[in-house]
């Protein structure tokens, strides 16, 4: 649906581009208090164990030392790190610091010193005794019957769930072909450039503290603090600042909380900045799962029953628990709907680096498996790739009650039409009789807009009309490098009528002063956000227009507000400076108005973005190593509010997903549990020499109970390079590869498998 | 202490150092610039990265006490007054920046890039930005700004 917009869908420089540019944007890091001092912490060096003693006399006795505080002295409460509002969904099953350690890297003890140097000195110098329990790295161990509960109670399940639609068994009798398959996952890093960082400084006078910190959720950072540290929430402001990258692993609060502890302790300021090598190998991580599919299709080739099991590996505590997991859930249910499906997913307790959010929220994984497993069936049967996906996936009407979902825009086919061309598909015929052979792969998929059917949705929004005419919103929507903020700007001039250039926002959220928003997850900020700043603004418009009617003797009917101006709606003439308006409201003796309206919104729907993406491959057979030739995405998620904005996030997405299908995995030492790759060196992340020839484009459809007509962005862009790359391997060499990285060692084993005896 | 004399950002400065500190810390702390960003400590990322008598170079692995008689530019010295530099606004107008983190570093990179290749090939872009990691992935962005700013220095190929 083509509507005529003065502001939204034309492209604006981020508002914060200038002070990025410049050097002037201040991150956590870059805030400069007096009497600041420097946190530090001790990690446990081994993947479970109990410790029986730790001594700090030769730390605290060291000259600079503020505190040490370990695991005897934090409060006696359980929480959990996950960033989602009330309800509680996930065990709280950590304390601050913890004596039981669960993973290499557990936190166990911290320092507090006037130096970063005299901290690391420090924690060199706490000594420490402890009993080693047995420790599990792969699920299918954690799973067995007999094994230690990392968790005592848990049988090493952090959570559970199974759902049946129809009746699978019965389906699967009736179902001409069936088949069933094993797929598996990396443990991905979010390996932010900004490491995790935090500061948190006293406010005397108020007995409180000022929490700044590089976070997704200030408001449920907010919660967690007054849950974990047994305070009441009152005692706190958090301020974001700057966040130099999140991909979901800053959603929650993985330092902040011990951070705020050093400070209540120390009565100083203190940052606490993580290293490199804490960040790769110690926050936390993308879930590596297994997953199994069993499909069942009928002589057409639809689908009539699905099995599908995930096993998901969790690390050490809960974080998200189980969240990720639900999110898969939904998805195993409307990429391509099923009459008769099972699913069964378990979150499990392992003794490694804890798996929590990261961008796409389990769907990486899963679309990973189920492109990969009808690439896998199309080639058992001969079947065209494309059409198969055609002829399967969900089309408008679809409703997926479990997940709140209401399918009501869509424009795949249209994409997969225009990518199927852009490739070249239908006159590839390589000449594969060499070494080096050519393959072409795509894939589809789809993400929510917000987690409306699970979870709490509900976003504050405040709107200033000043007296010339601009404005000033506030929006907790929380700016993350996503340009989060340029677009609730947008959204307030286009719904008030005034140049974008007229509306203010202040950078960065503040609990003490922006209104609530549960946060920057699951692609919901321009969707719920959006709509909050909507109705904020309208009610400033129509506040305004009421005026002017009365005031000038017009039909409120017949007049509106564009570009700065009142003007007659139906003939688009100018009747005077909306100046001429609001300065009159403010400025009247004896009767005055004040233009300013706060609003809230919360979604009763959720839809589907789609995406769809291509790629063109070599496989160098004698190396295992692919060369991709060209990427392709395209994303339809509705209305596009700033094109410049969101291209970013279509081609970053892209890139990062190609990491997943071919770099990136953090990898354990299977004896000690410790990570091998805590370095940039060595957890590949793409850089400059990956990309290749890469072309992305948006496709618009019209969104209903949106602002604008939009879709999601920033996480359904993270999904389809992994897929179309790994199909494209396949079609090269006609291997098919269920694991990804495809890392040259990887493809080259699957090339030369060893001979069974 | 190391008292060293150089110049910094056009301005002759003279400070005294740690024997082990280094540019990346004397910068940052020292001198309150704080947009020269700390990524990994290693050579690694690149967020560090500032100009050395012109060169790009990881301030993390620098030592402080080395900068005697050296020409140093941060991002702060890339905008001459209140004028952007073309490269800043390259980067402003092609959507080249997300998060931010990494863009002082690839902005010192592009701007010594620039010095050397009139008219750059996407793939000289790659090979000669290749030490400045970007987590939010916005390569292709960088690279149009990089084109982008070439066009409007030296004209069309």
């Amino acid at each position: 649906m083509e509507k005529n917009y003065d502001v939204i869908g034309k492209s604006v420089p981020r508002s914060d581009a200038y002070a990025k540019v410049t050097g002037q944007a201040k991150y956590v890091a870059d805030l400069r208090v007096p009497g600041l001092t420097y946190g530090k912490i001790l990690h446990s060096p081994v993947a479970h164990a109990m410790f029986t003693k730790i001594d700090t006399t030769a730390a605290k006795a060291l000259p600079g030392v503020l505190d040490v505080i370990t695991y005897e002295d934090v409060p006696e409460i359980d929480y959990t790190s996950c960033g989602h509002p009330f309800p509680y969904d996930t065990p709280q099953d950590m304390r601050i610091l913890n004596r039981h350690a669960r993973y290499v890297g557990d936190m166990i003890a911290a320092v507090v010193a006037e130096t970063p140097e005299i901290a690391a000195e420090a924690c060199r110098l706490i000594t420490f005794e402890y009993d080693e329990l047995p420790a599990y790295f792969d699920p299918r161990e954690a799973l067995k019957e007999g094994a230690y509960e990392i968790h005592e109670g848990s049988k090493n399940l952090c959570g559970e769930n199974e759902y049946e639609l129809g009746n699978v068994e019965e389906a699967f009798k009736n179902a001409k072909y069936i088949i069933e398959e094993d797929f598996e996952t990396p443990i991905i890093a979010h390996a932010q450039i900004e490491t995790h960082v935090s500061m948190v400084e006293p406010d005397r006078e108020r007995g409180r503290w000022l929490v700044h910190c590089s976070n997704h959720c200030p408001f449920i950072l907010r919660e967690r603090l007054g849950h974990a540290l047994g305070m009441p929430q009152r005692a706190f402001r958090v301020v974001k600042s700057y966040v130099g990258g999140g991909f979901g692993g800053k959603q929650e609060p993985v330092f902040e909380i011990l951070n705020t502890l050093m400070a209540i302790r120390t009565k100083r300021p203190v940052i606490l900045e993580i290293t490199r090598e804490e960040n790769l190998a110690m926050t936390r991580t993308r879930h590596a799962d297994l997953i199994h599919i069993k499909s069942g299709l009928d002589e057409n080739f639809r689908f009539v029953a699905r099995d599908v099991e995930f096993i998901c590996n969790n690390g050490g505590y809960s974080s998200h628990g189980h969240n990720v997991a639900y999110n898969q859930a939904s998805h195993v249910a409307y990429l391509y709907p099923v009459e008769n499906l099972h699913f069964r997913a378990r979150s499990v307790y392992t003794n490694i680096q804890v798996a929590g959010a990261m961008r796409a929220y389990g769907a990486p994984q899963w679309h990973f498996a189920m492109e990969s497993h009808i690439d896998n069936i199309c080639q058992k049967f001969g079947l065209d790739r494309i059409e198969f996906r055609l002829k399967n996936h969900a089309r408008i009407g679809g409703l997926f009650n479990a997940a709140g979902i209401m399918l009501r825009s869509q424009n795949l086919d249209d994409m997969i039409e225009y990518g199927r061309k852009e490739i070249g598909w239908d006159d590839f015929h390589p000449d594969n009789s060499g070494p080096i052979k050519r393959g072409i792969g795509m894939c589809i998929g789809n993400y929510a807009q917000n987690v409306y059917g699970h979870s709490v949705e509900v976003v504050g929004a405040r709107c200033i009309v000043h007296e010339d005419g601009s404005a000033t919103i506030f929006s907790g929507t929380t700016e993350i490098g996503q340009g989060a903020e340029t677009t609730m700007q947008m959204i307030a001039a286009e719904t008030l009528g005034i140049p974008y250039e007229w509306v203010n926002m202040p950078d960065g959220s503040d609990t003490d002063i922006t209104p609530f928003d549960p946060g920057a997850y699951a692609s919901r900020q321009t969707n719920v956000g959006g709509n909050a700043v909507k109705k904020a603004a309208l009610a400033c418009k129509n506040q305004i227009l009421d005026y002017a009617a009365k005031d000038r003797e017009l039909d409120r009917d017949k007049i509106d507000i564009k570009r700065g101006f009142l003007v007659n709606s139906e003939t688009g003439e100018e009747i005077c400076p909306l100046k001429d308006i609001t300065w009159k409201m403010v400025y009247s003796f004896p009767e005055a108005e004040l233009i300013e309206h706060f609003a809230y919104h919360y979604p009763m729907a959720n839809g589907l973005t789609y995406l769809t993406a291509f790629a063109e491959v070599e496989v160098d057979t004698e190396t295992g190593a692919v060369n991709v030739l060209k990427l392709r995405q395209y994303l339809d998620s509705g209305q596009i509010i700033n094109p410049l904005a969101a291209k970013g996030q279509l081609y970053g997405g892209a890139m990062m997903s190609y990491g997943y299908g071919l770099t990136e995995q953090i990898l354990i030492n299977p004896k000690t549990g410790a990570v091998y790759n805590d370095t940039l060196l060595d957890y590949k992340i793409p850089t400059f020499a990956d990309v290749p020839d890469l072309h992305c484009e948006f496709f618009s459809s019209y969104e209903p109970d949106t602002a604008y007509g939009n879709k999601s962005v920033g996480e359904p862009v993270n999904i389809g390079a992994a897929c179309a790359i790994r199909n494209a391997v396949f079609n090269a060499t006609g291997v098919p590869i269920n694991q990804n990285p495809l890392t040259p060692e990887r493809v080259w084993n699957h090339l030369h498998p060893v001979e069974e005896d | 202490m190391i008292e060293v004399k150089f110049t910094l950002n056009g301005k002759e400065t003279v400070v005294a150092v740690e024997p082990g500190e280094t540019l990346l810390e004397m910068i940052r702390k020292r001198l309150n610039l704080t947009g020269t960003k700390r990524g990994c400590e290693v050579g690694e990322c690149g967020a560090c990265t500032v100009l050395i008598d012109g060169v790009p170079t990881d301030s993390c692995l620098y030592m402080a006490g080395q900068i005697n008689g050296h020409d140093v530019m941060t991002i702060e010295g890339v905008a001459t007054n209140t004028d952007l530099d073309v490269i800043q606004q390259a980067f402003i107008d092609n959507g080249s920046v997300q998060c931010g983190f990494c863009t002082p570093g690839l902005i010192l990179s592009a701007y010594a890039f620039l010095k050397t290749h009139k008219h750059p090939t996407d793939d000289e872009i790659k090979r000669g930005l290749a030490g400045n990691f970007c987590r939010c992935a916005t390569y292709v962005q960088v690279m149009d700004a990089i084109k982008d700013a070439a066009v409007r220095l030296y004209g069309e190929a």
